[in-house]
Order: structure tokens, then C-alpha cells, then sequence
């Protein structure tokens, strides 16, 4: 009868257990290869974290409000939204109708350059990702939005025309999608935004367990 | 020895085969062998390329009013991956297919001047992939900064800069950082 060794598995054998080397020696080549091979998992998990980013693929004008939650006043358009958007991914899923994505940390960001006719010194350009929630990933409950961080520009006649904006969000597993919403208040002066000048993106670092 | 396990081939005897020094030797060698391997994986995971380079502790840069101007650095506080070489400062270049995070941020370093914008373009091969401005400038005063960041999909070999730019009337001096970690190979 063997006797067990530490906690992976593995054991050793008694004088008496000579004839039973042959098995004792699969059971100890099985929990090996069985521990080393659950770390690989991880290790690879790690080296390769989930990601995805949506950029605009057709130019896009900021002149409409999408009807999020924005402040009153405001026009503005929100990423992603039906139209022209291509997604990138690495494993994780927009889930813009249903479902949720997996509890833990992560880091956000947005970045945006736009071009305006008629340029003001005055009014805010803002640019902000914030998150929705939905309970046990039930599109049809309620959603909640939480604004996660905002990054804001004075318009200016100097052409001086991007904003970036960067976070941590952790997730207790409700939050379903991040959106980016660009938005002013000079109704006067209409912006627009070429293909590729509005990314989205998301990055998933790990499960952030919290005890 | 006729069987083996199913992820990393470490081999064992069955049941009835004799039992000599040579089993043990294989057997040890063949776990030695799924150990190095994983031991690669994890290095590969642990330790991924990343690097900070900087224009910063030496000299500032001049940037002219109106001009994009790609900064030139001359540091690197870490370069794990060889992402920077002097012979050419203002390149960073990638050296594994894959995702990168990538965060910069430059300042100005002087007080002379009118400044009443400030912008700030991450590329890659020449395209902008991100980029910030701020236009809620104090003239005069120092440490103006602005940062930016993104998530970059490149291929082995392709290179990347970040850029300056300033609304004002004269030559402002300007430092920054570039921070870059691989976070994917997908």
C-alpha cells in the first residue's frame, strides 16, 4: 500500500510494494502530467489575455443623441451601436443583446479624433466609457448604467481634435457590455469622425478575486 | 516503455514488464522534460516583453508651434524584448506578433512661450491608432502633460511613435514616456 506525498497527487512506495512499482509509477506519471498540465492552462490563459476592440468603419457624424443616458442637451453618438463598427476579438464577447462577461478585472479605454466645421472657443467635447449591467445577463430586466471614467477638451479653433480615456472596471459578473459616448453642446458646430478615428476597447487581467 | 500520459508523453512500464535502472532513467527523463517545458511556458508568461523608454532624465525636446514632431528618446529604464535601439530613437519595434498595451505621455518642460493646446498621436507604421489633445491649457505654466493609451495589434517587426503637437506661438520643450507590454500573442 502505498503512502501519499504532499499534494499533487503523488506517493510512495512501502518496502513490500515491489511488484507494484509498474502502477505506482503510471499513478505518479498521470499526477504529474495532471498538475503540470492544469498550470500550462493557466500559464497560457495568462500569456494570452482576452480581449476585444470595435473601431468605426465608415465615417460617422456626432450630431444625433443616441438616446443613452447623456446630459440634457447634449448631442452626441455612442460605440458601439448598429452602423459601422468592425469588432476585434481575442476571446471576449460584446454582448450588446445578451449575457454578461466573466467577473473580474478589467481595463477599458476609448480614444476618438474628430474634425469639426466650424470650430468655437467654447463647450466641452467629452468622452466616456461607462458599463452596462444586467442581472444573471437578462436583457429583458432592467439595465444600469455605471460611468466608469470621462476624459473632456474645450473645442477650440486650434484644431487640436482627440481625446482618450482609459480605466479599471471590476466586474461581480453583471456587468454585460462597455460603451463609449462623444458628445457637445455646441449644436452649432456639427463634428464628424473619419473610419478608424474611434476605437473601443476592452481588456480582460485577470479574475480579481476579493475576499 | 510501451505507455505513456496524455498531455506531456511522460512514460511509464505496465503491468508484467521488468523494472531495470533504464525505467527509472527514462521515466526521470521524460519528467525532467515536461518540466522544462512548462517552466518555458511559464517564463514566456511570467516575464513577457515590455519596456520603458523615455525622453526625460537627459535633455527636453523642442517642439515648434503647429508642427507635429515625433519624439526622439533617449533612455530605456527597462527593455525586456529589445524594443528600442539608440541608432534610431524615435522607434519602438515590436518583437512578437500580437497585442500590445500601450501608454504615453508627454509634458512640457518650460515656461517661455504662449500654449493653448497640446496633443498627443500614438502609430503604428505611421498610422495613428490613438490619440489625445487638451485645450484647458494654463499658458505659462510647466508640467503641462498629456497622456494616451491604447491596445495595439502588430506583427513582429512593425514599429511604432508617438508624436507632438502644440497650439501656442513659440517652441515649448517636451519629455515623455513610453510604456509597452505584451499582453497577448493573439
Amino acid at each position: 500500500m502505498t503512502i501519499p506525498i504532499g499534494g499533487h497527487g503523488l506517493s510512495c512506495l512501502r518496502g513490500d510494494d515491489y511488484a507494484a512499482i509498474p502502477l505506482w509509477m503510471q499513478d505518479a506519471a498521470d499526477s504529474i502530467d495532471s498538475s503540470l498540465s492544469e498550470g500550462r492552462q493557466l500559464l497560457d490563459s495568462y500569456r494570452n489575455r482576452p480581449w476585444y476592440e470595435t473601431v468605426n468603419n465608415s465615417s460617422i457624424p456626432v450630431n444625433n443623441l443616441s438616446g443613452y443616458l447623456l446630459p440634457e442637451g447634449a448631442v452626441g453618438e455612442v460605440a458601439p451601436r448598429s452602423g459601422p463598427w468592425t469588432t476585434f476579438s481575442n476571446g471576449l464577447i460584446d454582448n450588446t443583446s445578451n449575457g454578461s462577461l466573466p467577473a473580474g478585472l478589467y481595463l477599458a479605454g476609448s480614444s476618438v479624433t474628430w474634425t469639426v466645421a466650424t470650430p468655437n472657443n467654447n463647450t466641452l467635447r467629452t468622452l466616456e466609457v461607462f458599463g452596462l449591467n444586467r442581472i444573471n445577463g437578462n436583457v429583458s430586466i432592467n439595465v444600469t448604467y455605471d460611468i466608469l471614467f470621462q476624459n473632456q477638451t474645450l473645442e477650440a479653433s486650434n484644431g487640436l481634435n482627440s481625446l482618450n480615456v482609459t480605466g479599471y472596471i471590476m466586474s461581480d459578473g453583471t456587468l454585460a457590455q462597455i460603451v463609449a459616448a462623444f458628445y457637445h453642446s455646441n449644436t452649432s458646430s456639427d463634428l464628424v469622425v473619419a473610419a478608424g478615428n474611434w476605437r473601443l476597447w476592452l481588456m480582460y487581467m485577470g479574475s480579481g478575486l476579493v475576499i | 516503455m510501451p505507455g505513456s500520459t496524455d498531455n506531456l508523453a511522460i512514460g511509464y512500464p505496465c503491468v508484467g514488464e521488468p523494472v531495470t535502472s533504464a525505467t527509472f532513467s527514462e521515466f526521470a527523463t521524460d519528467v525532467e522534460s515536461a518540466l522544462s517545458s512548462t517552466w518555458t511556458v511559464a517564463d514566456s508568461a511570467l516575464k513577457p516583453p515590455t519596456a520603458r523608454v523615455s525622453r526625460y532624465f537627459i535633455t527636453a525636446q523642442t517642439i515648434n508651434a503647429g508642427v507635429v514632431t515625433t519624439i526622439s528618446f533617449e533612455d530605456e529604464l527597462y527593455d525586456r524584448g529589445s524594443f528600442w535601439n539608440p541608432a534610431s530613437p524615435t522607434l519602438i519595434t515590436l518583437p512578437v506578433t500580437g497585442t500590445y498595451l500601450v501608454t504615453t505621455r508627454i509634458h512640457r518642460s518650460n515656461q517661455a512661450g504662449t500654449l493653448t493646446g497640446i496633443k498627443s498621436s500614438i502609430l503604428l507604421a505611421g498610422s495613428t491608432i490613438a490619440a489625445s489633445s487638451d485645450n484647458n491649457i494654463i499658458s505659462g505654466e510647466t508640467g503641462t502633460s498629456i497622456t494616451c493609451a491604447a491596445i495595439v495589434h502588430a506583427t513582429a517587426g512593425q514599429t511604432m511613435t508617438i508624436t507632438g503637437l502644440f497650439a501656442g506661438t513659440v517652441t515649448i520643450m517636451v519629455e515623455g514616456f513610453f510604456d509597452i507590454t505584451l499582453i497577448s500573442t493573439t
